[in-house]
């Protein structure tokens, strides 16, 4: 049985309707993915994750004595200690214990560490050598989430000292320039995620300078 | 009952930090707010309302941060002193301090 001419034009009409609406929506998922999508994927920041902290991976022990405050073990420790069991904003925010990596940095009276925070941030923990009045107090910097691409720096004074500043950056950050609050400027080291310095003046900014 | 006094001793120790300073606690740049007695303390804590602040016990020292960071200077053990807050940023702002 042969079809009706009229019937065979009206199917031939959507069947290049169809085709043609097709073609239009494939055309606009490629300029959806090329246009707006591109300026959408170049004005969002690509901030760092855990992974970009080599240091966090550590395998070497941080050698951080974590101990209830006043009790024997803290007592008989001959350096810091992180309070096992901390209350408050330090529980909340405060670095994770078990994720506590030490910081490998340049200055020799000073040790630091890394760690995670408690709501997804990163943490700069510091501390001098040198016991003031029985103890050695620990200086504990937690920035929250998201992590971003300049990291976290903590510093510590104690009176009639220079100030100690420790920072971390993730990977790929090959120096840090740092200035300070009386106008002068210095660009230290990255090592391994961390970098330090001694100074008379505070800190007022720091820009990683990323590559060679 | 072990199970329920560890999870009471816990929940104890982690309601013991005291919030000294917030609520409109206002600092100029540059300047230290202190306690203003001594309490029974091994850890300062400090937070600035997009504030750089550094949270310190008197005589010990302290530790300074960021804005939006948080700061805290602990001890090994407890002392009789007083926290204190300073206002690290270059404008004036609101702070809170704890101690614990």
């Amino acid at each position: 049985m042969l079809s009706h001419p009229g019937h065979l034009i009206a199917r031939h009409r959507r069947v290049l309707v169809a085709g043609l609406l097709a073609i239009a929506a494939i055309l606009a998922i490629i300029l959806l993915l090329n246009g707006s999508g591109t300026t959408a994927r170049a004005s969002a920041p690509m901030l760092p994750s855990y992974a970009a902290y080599t240091a966090l991976s550590s395998t070497e022990s941080p050698g951080l004595t974590v101990a209830t405050p006043g009790s024997p073990a803290a007592l008989a420790a001959k350096g810091p200690v992180f309070p096992a069991n901390p209350p408050g904003g330090m529980a909340s925010h405060g670095p994770l214990v078990a994720s506590i990596r030490r910081l490998p940095i340049a200055l020799p009276t000073v040790s630091a560490w890394i760690a995670k925070s408690a709501d997804g941030g990163i943490c700069v923990l510091v501390s001098r050598h040198e016991s003031v009045n029985g103890t050695y107090p620990l200086g504990i910097s937690c920035e929250p989430a998201p992590l971003s691409e300049s990291g976290a720096t903590s510093e510590i004074e104690t009176d009639g000292r220079k100030t100690v500043t420790v920072g971390a950056v993730p990977d790929g950050v090959s120096s840090v320039r740092v200035a300070f609050t009386d106008g002068s400027s210095e660009t230290v080291r990255v090592s391994r995620n961390a970098w330090a310095l001694e100074s008379d003046a505070h800190i007022a900014n720091t820009r990683n300078v990323v590559g060679g | 009952m072990i199970a329920v006094l560890t999870c009471c001793g816990v929940f104890a120790a982690q309601a013991l930090a005291t919030e000294w300073a917030g609520n409109g606690y206002y600092l100029a740049s540059g300047q230290n707010g202190f306690l203003n007695y001594k309490v029974n303390l091994y850890a300062s804590e400090g937070k600035g309302e997009n504030r750089a602040v550094c949270a310190g016990i008197r005589s010990y020292g302290n530790s300074c941060v960021g804005r939006g960071y948080y700061a805290w200077y602990a001890l090994s053990f407890y002392v009789y002193n007083e926290p204190y807050l300073h206002n690290h940023d270059t404008e004036g702002g609101y702070f809170h301090g704890w101690y614990f």
